[in-house]
């Protein structure tokens, strides 16, 4: 029982050790990226700047909500950082994203906010000719269609509304039952 | 056990406040539409507030956060469509009463107020319907989103607050939440309060009221019919009202099983290629005819005649169903109504604000 706990502390001090020093050396070399953009559109070029990395190479991944994108490896130079613009594929779907920087041990080394705004929009708002920009919005993919999409309900969820509904009808067909309608007088004096 | 609960609850709550005499014709479907109305806006309250949980609303957020609400969140698909369905539900059950209450002419002295407040709801939850349609910010929220605009650049300063022109702060679709989520409810729930007070004081007009001048005796039941008028109690039309509005929940609870609602495709800006929810497929038939002009000049119309009803109807017969020409020009704007929504449903789909 002792032994188990002195192993069991051992481990919480060795994890809390690893924890303290990851930390510390994130605070130290403070990896950071930023741009002069707060959005861009897709299939356009974001001007984007990366300082206080430690050497080595790093993947730059766009993460959204339900879509993630590889977008493309940087090597960081002598001074820590990088600068270049980075191309946003045109197939991106317009939407909030964080872009993330991983390190080659998949660590998560800095972030930041993206807006990707669809290409159409620029494109649609900026013809003057109407069919014309009906045209080529309709080729950039507007639709009037619905999605097909995997929907979340999982087998605790259909029991879930099963009681829901369960309940909520039973309550009700004896509520109905326990007052029966009064036959409406129509005694128009 | 239960007894002894009921008492407990009695002297705490006061609850022998709601034992007070009503009509017992009231027992019937017919004077339950208002109270399964009011239900289904509680059901619209809790599942929306669901849904405000994970909708972002903005430009680049929206579309994502519906698409992970159906298909991430815990029971997101499943309560977004009963939100769905219960809003097509309160169109139903606000117009059945609207219709009802009409045929009764039950906004006659004294409840010309009551009338009032009854056509203003009707006219908040008409918003509540356009603008909760603008949120979903599919191609059709988008085009429904941009019609806002295009309304408001057509009545200049009154519109103002639908373009993006009222403040650079913030956009407009976050502002059309603000309205769907805050403005319109507190407003309906105040009309709501109003409504229910001067039921409460000045009964309800059944149809063997025949004097519908006559203030509430106190019983719920007015007029010279009062007399001959059997009365139940508040309580057991509210215990029936529950069964009917648990037993219509648990139907829409189904439908959206069955038929869950969907989403289309992202927007593209530059194209009007879709048609709106079905309540407002009568205001897209109007602008087929007229253009952009149909949406504001439609509601308009049929909003100012509901407003005017109380003082157009001056007829001495008090009996339902006697309105003079009211009745007939109501019935006129019903049948283009309904025309104008088959025509909208069943044209094609057309561009009305050159977008």
């Amino acid at each position: 029982m002792r032994n188990r706990k002195t192993e069991g502390g051992r481990l919480i001090n060795r994890l809390a050790l690893v924890v303290t020093v990851s930390l510390t050396m994130a605070a130290v070399h403070g990896a950071a990226m930023k741009s002069s953009q707060s959005a861009v559109e897709a299939g356009q070029a974001l001007p984007l700047e990366g300082t206080g990395f430690h050497a080595g190479t790093f993947t730059l991944v766009l993460m959204g909500s339900l879509t993630e994108y590889t977008l493309r490896d940087v090597t960081i130079d002598a001074e820590g950082g990088f600068a270049f613009d980075l191309a946003v594929p045109v197939d991106v779907r317009p939407g909030q994203y964080q872009l993330l920087a991983f390190s080659s041990e998949d660590v998560r080394e800095a972030v930041m906010d993206l807006s990707v705004m669809a290409v159409a929009q620029v494109a649609a708002t900026e013809s003057h000719d109407a069919e014309a920009g009906h045209a080529m919005a309709m080729d950039t993919g507007a639709s009037a269609e619905e999605m097909t999409i995997t929907r979340a309900t999982t087998g605790a969820g259909w029991g879930v509304i099963g009681l829901i509904v369960g309940l909520a009808g039973g309550v009700g067909a004896m509520l109905l039952k326990g007052t029966p309608e009064v036959e409406a007088y129509n005694a128009d004096v | 056990m239960i007894e002894s609960a009921r008492k407990f609850l009695n002297e705490r709550l006061a609850l022998h406040a709601l034992e007070y005499r009503v009509p017992r014709v009231t027992s019937s479907v017919k004077y339950m539409l208002g109270g399964l109305t009011a239900f289904l806006l509680l059901v619209l309250i809790a599942t929306g507030l669901y849904l405000s949980q994970y909708y972002n609303p903005t430009a680049t957020g929206a579309h994502d956060s519906v698409l992970y609400l159906i298909s991430r969140a815990p029971l997101g698909d499943w309560i977004r469509s009963v939100h769905f369905l219960s809003a097509g539900g309160v169109v139903l059950t606000v117009t059945a009463h609207l219709c009802y209450t009409f045929w009764r002419r039950a906004y006659r002295k004294p409840r010309e107020v009551t009338w009032w407040a009854g056509v203003l709801m009707a006219a908040v939850i008409f918003l509540l319907i356009v603008t909760g349609s603008a949120l979903r910010y599919d191609q059709e929220g988008f085009e429904a989103l941009a019609h806002f605009v295009a309304g408001g650049n057509l009545t200049g300063a009154f519109g103002r607050f639908f373009t993006d022109a009222f403040t650079p702060s913030t956009p407009l679709l976050t502002r059309i939440f603000g309205l769907h989520t805050s403005l319109l409810p507190l407003g309906l729930i105040a009309l709501i309060a109003l409504h229910f007070w001067l039921i409460r004081h000045l009964g309800i007009r059944t149809d063997g009221e025949a004097g519908g001048s006559s203030a509430n005796d106190g019983s719920g039941v007015t007029g010279a019919g009062a007399a001959s008028a059997e009365t139940g109690v508040f309580r057991e039309h509210t215990m029936r009202l529950a069964g009917f509005s648990l037993v219509l929940f648990a139907i829409l609870g189904v439908l959206a099983v069955l038929v869950p609602e969907g989403i289309g495709f992202p927007p593209v800006p530059g194209v009007e290629i879709t048609k709106p929810f079905w309540p407002v497929l009568w205001v897209y038939g109007l602008e087929n005819q007229l253009g952009a002009w149909g949406m504001i000049l439609g509601p308009s119309v049929v909003f100012l005649f509901l407003m005017a009803v109380p003082l157009l109807d001056r007829g001495t017969d008090e009996a339902s169903g006697k309105h003079g020409w009211v009745g007939w020009l109501a019935l006129a704007l019903g049948i283009i109504i309904v025309a104008l929504g088959l025509y909208g449903a069943l044209g094609e789909a057309r561009p009305h604000i050159g977008m």
